[in-house]
């Protein structure tokens, strides 16, 4: 019982608060069940060790939380080739928009202030990709939310 | 799919277990278990949850909408196999 106990904490661990209290019931008492067939197969009530192997075999974990989590993940894996090509585009326009920036400066600046001037544009474009990686990731996250609510919908 | 198909005749989660295990598809109960409650969830399979041997046990069934969606992946699934078999001649 104490693996138990100790098994269920592990996996509630990985778990969001919000949703802690449903899944703690379901999974108790699907490791309750599992644990039962566990006896039945082996015809005695179960020792520590073999409870122990039980509970490996139901699964690891942080798996296991994932499993019995049914929140929506921030991009779905049918829009996530989009969106990595989508994002490698952003981040592309992004070096290459700087680069556009810098070669007039870079060609009139005084000798001796090149130097800032590439920190100056390495700044940028941080920046720039910070703004185009959240935008990206939240056009994405929208569509995912959208999507699921539509397969709803139908 | 095989989740749909193994639990057509009302069967509790480890029988299900050992049903899908014994045709040949290995699945953990810590997957299965959450997989029965959203199939449950979507309507494909519903549960009842009593006594069985003195033990608390909820077994699941598919549903009509289940079997119409298993048949729907199973047609899906022939003409994906005619059709790669149609390739290898």
């Amino acid at each position: 019982m104490e693996n138990r106990k100790k098994y269920l904490a592990k996996v509630m661990f990985w778990l969001p608060s919000r949703c802690k209290k449903d899944i703690y019931l379901a999974l108790e008492a699907d490791i309750d069940e599992h644990l039962a067939a566990e006896e039945d197969r082996v015809g005695h009530e179960l020792t520590p060790q073999e409870e122990e192997l039980a509970l490996r075999a139901f699964g690891v974990p942080p798996v296991v939380a994932t499993r019995y989590s049914m929140e929506l993940p921030l991009i779905s894996s049918g829009l996530m080739t989009v969106y990595r090509r989508v994002l490698f585009i952003a981040l592309a326009g992004v070096i290459l928009a700087q680069i556009v920036l810098i070669i007039p400066d870079f060609i009139d600046a005084e000798a001796g202030k090149h130097g800032r001037l590439i920190v100056e544009t390495g700044r940028r474009a941080t920046w720039g990709f910070l703004l185009a990686f959240t935008s990206v990731t939240l056009v994405f996250s929208a569509l995912t939310r959208i999507y699921s609510q539509w397969g709803k919908i139908r | 799919m095989a989740v749909l198909a193994a639990f057509r005749s009302e069967r509790f989660g480890a029988e299900g277990l050992e049903t899908l295990r014994s045709a040949g598809t290995e699945i953990e109960p810590g997957a299965l278990y959450p997989m029965l409650r959203r199939l449950e969830s979507q309507r494909l399979l519903s549960s009842d949850r009593r006594l069985d041997d003195g033990r608390l046990k909820r077994f699941y069934t598919t549903t009509a909408r289940g079997v119409e969606v298993l048949g729907a992946l199973k047609t899906e699934q022939d003409l994906l196999a005619r059709s790669l078999i149609q390739l290898m001649r």
